[in-house]
């Protein structure tokens, strides 16, 4: 009895899509049951593809990654001993793909910059009532302003500053130091701040 | 300064406020079971191959026996092995007479000659053993020695009453059996 209520605990998190991921749905997973995975997936896919789409500023990319991600997800779950672990483990994964991706296009860099964005920025800050933008429109603003971060600053600022993560959570998703990860932040803020003070 | 980041803030905001939307949960559900229900289907008859006619050894009780028993082998092999070392070594002290030559492991050549010309009573002809001055050297040397122990025993015999008596009398025992 104890045993069940206690698998049927939701995780702790201050993230509420965590608290989303249940402990049962993981323990079946890793026994290989598909119908559990799926529920896997559709509970953590929006949350993949949000840090994915954010990263990557590109959607068709940004599904394959997702995709890729929940894919190697299912092929490697027996590794988590523990549900706790399971949300950092498939941020860095989603993360590590990122990257990947990311050092690819940095040998092929695509130009972007465009003063509309900026006037769209400059307009949406200031709407009454705000309404929410499209995927088109987010990914056009968050390529503008990160275009001369690194993959690192990039992943840094997209997890601490849009996925509301802790140093601690960010160091342990991409494996830097916490001194790094708040190095890295704080030149991606500058720069970003230094560009918005330049156009808007 | 503050400003700056008023605007940034404010930047940052609009972009968290605008949660990516996440289009065809369900498709994309369904593309990635379908993904790996084909992974699954592709290897599956190699997987079945392999489980037919390996699987048993992911029994536990087979595997487990399968680990005792090579440890019995090995300790069977190296058992042998000592056994057949120490047959080796037995064999090479052993004298083996084919009729008509002899082998010894005897490692000095002249006392191993000497040793043939014993033991083969006549079989092995005197005129074939070759001798060197040095052996012949060894061989004088030996004699004086044995000379030299003969006369000690000798001299201890005749200064010793009891033991002059003793060995007199141990010797006629001898002459009448």
């Amino acid at each position: 009895m104890f045993f069940t209520l206690h698998l049927k605990l939701r995780l702790i998190s201050t993230k509420p899509q965590n608290n989303l991921i249940d402990l049962e749905i993981i323990e079946e997973c890793r026994k290989g049951n598909m119908h559990y995975f799926r529920k896997l997936v559709e509970i953590t896919s929006p949350f993949v593809f949000s840090v994915a789409l954010r990263m990557m500023g590109d959607e068709p990319q940004a599904r394959d990654i997702a995709q890729e991600s929940m894919i190697t997800v299912w092929k490697a779950i027996y590794k988590i001993r523990s549900a706790d672990s399971f949300k950092t483990w498939l941020y860095r994964i989603v993360v590590n793909k990122c990257y990947d991706q990311l050092r690819k296009r940095k040998r092929n860099p695509e130009v972007r910059a465009d003063e509309k964005t900026w006037v769209f920025i400059s307009d949406k800050i200031y709407e009454e009532p705000f309404t929410e933008m499209e995927n088109r429109e987010t990914v056009q603003i968050i390529n503008l302003l990160t275009e001369k971060l690194s993959p690192k600053q990039k992943a840094v600022f997209v997890l601490s500053d849009l996925e509301e993560m802790s140093n601690e959570e960010i160091s342990s998703i991409t494996g830097m130091s916490r001194t790094n990860v708040k190095a890295n932040l704080h030149y991606a803020r500058k720069r970003i701040g230094e560009m918005i003070e330049k156009h808007l | 300064m503050e400003a700056e980041d008023k605007k940034y803030d404010k930047v940052v905001n609009l972009l968290k406020k605008s949660k990516p939307v996440f289009m065809d949960a369900g498709t994309f559900s369904d593309k990635i079971i379908r993904i790996l229900q084909e992974d699954k289907s592709k290897v599956s008859l190699q997987e079945l191959i392999i489980e037919y006619l390996f699987g048993w050894v992911y029994i536990g009780w087979i595997r487990r026996s399968m680990v005792a028993c090579a440890m019995l082998l090995i300790l069977f092999f190296g058992y042998q092995q000592a056994l057949i070392l120490r047959r080796i070594n037995d064999l090479s002290d052993q004298k083996v007479n084919n009729g008509k030559v002899v082998m010894t492991s005897l490692t000095d050549e002249f006392s191993s000659k000497m040793m043939l010309y014993r033991i083969s009573a006549g079989r092995l002809p005197g005129g074939k053993i070759s001798i060197s001055e040095k052996e012949i050297d060894k061989l004088v040397k030996s004699i004086n020695r044995l000379q030299v122990k003969y006369q000690d025993i000798i001299y201890l015999i005749e200064n010793d009453p009891e033991l002059k008596k003793y060995i007199e009398s141990r010797m006629n025992e001898g002459k009448k059996k």
